[in-house]
């Protein structure tokens, strides 16, 4: 449903394509009116009571919460399709494990979070889900196909902003989106009149030509994130999308990020600011270790108190922090 | 005013001894190497006044044009961070006059000015001694000494304009280096030729060439004077005043132009234009975004410019020792080219290690293999085709037999189009860390490891052109037809090659892209 070519109406605003995101919304909401009930998808390990009940009630408590935060869409389906399905993953390197095991299901029409501390491994279970890095064991699945068995058809789907990986930046951002418009095999035309959109959304009309290694670092994340759009791809995995990107285009990347969700895309997004998971996504997972601790709805995950009390809580049974007697034994 | 702007200059000049301890040897170092370069001068010029006069007067300007070249352009090589920028003095509202004369003025207070001056003195004292020649060397002295302070301060400003955009900079010392190596063969038949009587001749006809250039003006004009004719060394003398007063006039311009203008503005990025650049020129498909992607690298990265920088410079100089020891230099002539075109094959033998880990962009878009290694094979492709199509009539013409043309491409063809297909193959199997995109083209990659792949590629090229080559050689031989064959030989074996050569390494890359992303990443 995200398909719909963006080029055929000729003066062409993002606003326009936005507007029709939401005319879509409000069709699947007539369709299926009422059947909304918030049931959530859970993965429960101990500890973590995740019962649909409990949940209905934290996310009515949360109701006040929600509309100074506006979430994506109307409530998590249950129904909805399955569009990533992670189960099994593993890597090593040497005798470190870096992920190991992670499961996730991830339903369509979501913003999904992935938290975690530094060093979790939430980059390496992005590669591999990606198809970037090659996983020891498990399988990744996009809309049911194999990206490690079906690659094309797995990565079609997928639009992806890894973190920490180069760009061709000897190319202007203009140059940069037709090129990744042109490598996932668009007609030109399309090309142009998205990446003009695109441009336009992000805000980079004064830098479109100038060279990519020039831009700031934030500068270069917002291009980075148009042109993992560029194909209107179903599901879209961003690694860190918003380091060093200022507060205003956060909210214009967010805002982009829940019509995209709300017209049935879905996005999987990682992040260190917890603040920002919480008030972002429906679902989120927390990652240590290599393992997935929890995954579930934001409310369910986050209980009664803030996902960063709930995330600090949990990481911390996990690590207990030393002593470190010495650093309140002043040494004069 | 002129002397506050020696004072500034000597200020900053006790500052910039001002340094940690290893600064203060990397320079004490650069010190030393200079007073060793300008003991080497000094003596060479001593003997001036005891060899014959033709020995002097050549000796006497090919080195002295070649110490004014080298004030010329050594600051060209260096970073230009000009602490004596004149666009520092813009807020202060001088008048351009004072400005270009106090910089001028500072720039003779300097390590190598001073030891410049001492150089030039040694050669006025060797020349003074001839009888009647006192005079027109002192002025020729000075007119040296002014010529090349103000020339290397021309050079250092104009450094700083031309290459003010961060990219364009690393084009200095690319073409800093490129002087040093076409200097070289220069050099080496200078060392020679002084040596070889039959080759001092045309050393000496270059040198008489050299002194009538502005370079070498001043430098002979005292040699003039000494074979009595006073004539010619004046007018040599007043051509070089001359010089001097076009290179002030050049100077002031500039000054005037930097003190209006404020920081630098990348002027290749304001024609863009709505524009796509390549991208506009090659097909709409995800192989012609590659090799318009390429291109636009070959013509914007260091890395790659310094690659196609270094191929006329190997070619012409593989011809410089055989020159040397006396081959007609018509026998030579069919050298260069085909020595380009194995270097033009090459190129492309690291290209996706050049990627560094924006090669993900292919990997996320499932880019075909194939696609992958023809939109990078495309504009090597083209460039060696152009090449070709240029030079070898070229070649052919100076070599005067034109039955040599078939081989003549035959050798080439196979060259391009098998390196393009060896490469092609071996820059997925074999890649080997390269430079950092945005790094300096001389940088050392981070990480070594095995650059076995540099080698093998380079052998199997010369591999897959023996047939041609052999054919070639069998055509200069004995004549015939086997011009025709090596032509065949060339085109059956370099597409046979460039086919085999791309399908492979689009095996290669199809299956093992994520390990190459890994391999870009370890780097």
């Amino acid at each position: 449903m995200t398909q719909e070519p963006a080029a055929k109406s000729t003066p062409f605003s993002i606003e326009q394509a936005l507007s029709r995101f939401d005319l879509l919304i409000d069709q699947l909401e007539a369709r299926s009116p009422g059947e909304a009930e918030p049931v959530v998808d859970t993965l429960t390990p101990d500890g973590v009571t995740a019962q649909a009940g409990a949940v209905t009630s934290a996310a009515t408590t949360a109701g006040v919460r929600q509309s100074e935060r506006p979430r994506s869409a109307v409530p998590l389906q249950t129904d909805a399709p399955v569009v990533l399905s992670v189960s099994g993953l593993v890597k090593r390197y040497g005798s470190t494990v870096a992920v190991d095991g992670v499961d996730l299901e991830v339903r369509g029409g979501q913003i999904f979070g992935l938290v975690g501390p530094n060093g979790a491994g939430k980059t390496t279970t992005l590669s591999m889900v990606t198809g970037l890095l090659r996983p020891d064991q498990g399988s990744v699945l996009v809309s049911g196909r194999d990206v490690w068995v079906d690659p094309a058809a797995a990565k079609r789907d997928m639009g992806i902003l890894p973190d920490r990986l180069l760009l061709f930046d000897r190319l202007t951002g203009r140059q940069l989106l037709y090129y990744s418009g042109m490598l996932r095999g668009l007609d030109r035309d399309t090309v142009v009149a998205r990446s003009g959109e695109l441009i336009a959304a992000f805000d980079l009309d004064d830098a479109q030509d100038r060279l990519v290694t020039d831009y700031s670092a934030g500068m270069t994340r917002k291009i980075a994130l148009a042109a993992a759009m560029i194909h209107s791809p179903r599901l879209l995995i961003l690694d860190e999308p918003f380091e060093s990107v200022d507060a205003v285009s956060v909210a214009t990347v967010l805002d982009i990020l829940r019509r995209y969700a709300r017209a049935g895309g879905t996005v999987v997004l990682s992040s260190h600011s917890m603040d920002l998971i919480e008030s972002a996504c429906d679902s989120v997972a927390v990652i240590a270790e290599g393992r997935v601790l929890v995954s579930g709805t934001t409310e369910s995950v986050r209980g009664d108190i803030s996902l960063e009390d709930r995330f600090v809580s949990m990481i911390g049974e996990l690590q207990p922090g030393e002593d470190m007697e010495w650093l309140r034994s002043f040494s004069d | 005013m002129v002397a506050l702007f020696l004072r500034l200059r000597l200020a900053q000049f006790s500052h910039s001894l001002r340094r940690r301890p290893t600064e203060l040897l990397g320079l004490a170092i650069l010190l030393a190497l200079g007073l060793v370069l300008t003991g080497y001068a000094i003596e060479s010029f001593a003997d001036i006044s005891e060899l014959a006069l033709g020995e002097a007067a050549t000796r006497g300007i090919l080195s002295g044009a070649l110490i004014t070249l080298g004030f010329l352009l050594l600051p060209l090589l260096t970073v230009p961070d000009d602490i004596a920028d004149p666009r520092v003095f813009g807020p202060l509202g001088l008048r351009a006059g004072i400005v270009a004369r106090g910089l001028a003025a500072s720039a003779l207070i300097s390590v190598p000015s001073v030891l410049l001056i001492v150089t030039v003195l040694a050669y006025v004292l060797a020349w003074s001694a001839h009888p009647g020649v006192a005079l027109v060397a002192v002025l020729s002295g000075v007119l040296i000494i002014a010529t090349t302070v103000l020339g290397a301060r021309l050079t250092r400003s104009l450094a700083v304009i031309v290459f003010s955009a961060r990219r364009l900079r690393e084009m200095a010392g690319l073409l800093g280096v490129f002087a040093l190596l076409s200097g070289l063969p220069f050099a080496l038949s200078l060392a020679l030729g002084m040596r070889e009587s039959s080759l001092a001749e045309r050393v000496a006809e270059a040198a008489s060439a050299v002194g009538a250039s502005p370079l070498g003006l001043a430098w002979a004009a005292p040699a003039d004077a000494a074979a009595g004719d006073i004539d010619g060394a004046l007018g040599k003398l007043t051509l070089a005043l001359l010089f001097l007063a076009v290179l002030w006039l050049l100077w002031y311009a500039l000054v005037a132009r930097m003190l209006r203008t404020r920081g630098g503005v990348d002027p290749s990025l304001e024609v863009a234009g709505r524009g796509l650049g390549w991208f506009d020129v090659m097909p709409r498909t995800a192989a012609g975004a590659i090799a318009a992607r390429s291109l636009s690298y070959w013509v914007r990265d260091g890395r790659y410019k310094l690659a196609l920088a270094v191929i006329p410079v190997i070619s012409l100089a593989v011809i410089v020792p055989f020159l040397v020891i006396g081959v007609w230099w018509q026998n030579l002539a069919l050298v260069p080219l085909p020595v380009a075109c194995l270097f033009i094959g090459w190129l492309l033998h690291n290209d996706l290690a050049h990627d560094s880990s924006a090669l993900w962009m292919h990997i996320a878009a499932n880019v075909p293999g194939w696609a992958d290694r023809l939109g990078r094979a495309i504009p090597v492709l083209a460039l060696g085709i152009v090449v070709i199509a240029l030079l070898a009539p070229i070649s052919v013409l100076l070599y005067g037999d034109w039955t040599v043309f078939p081989s003549m491409l035959g050798v080439c063809i196979s060259a391009v189009f098998s390196g393009v297909g060896i490469s092609s193959y071996l820059s997925a199997r074999m890649p080997y860390a390269a430079v950092r995109p945005g790094a300096s083209p001389f940088a050392q990659p981070q990480s070594s490891g095995s650059a076995a792949g540099q080698a093998v590629s380079f052998f199997l090229i010369v591999l897959a052109c023996l047939p041609s080559l052999l054919l070639a050689g069998m055509e200069l031989a004995e004549g015939g037809d086997w011009g025709l064959y090596s032509l065949l030989a060339g085109i059956g074996v370099g597409l046979l090659v460039l086919v085999l050569g791309i399908a492979a390494g689009a095996r290669v890359f199809s299956r093992q892209a994520p390990e190459l992303l890994a391999f870009t990443l370890r780097n």
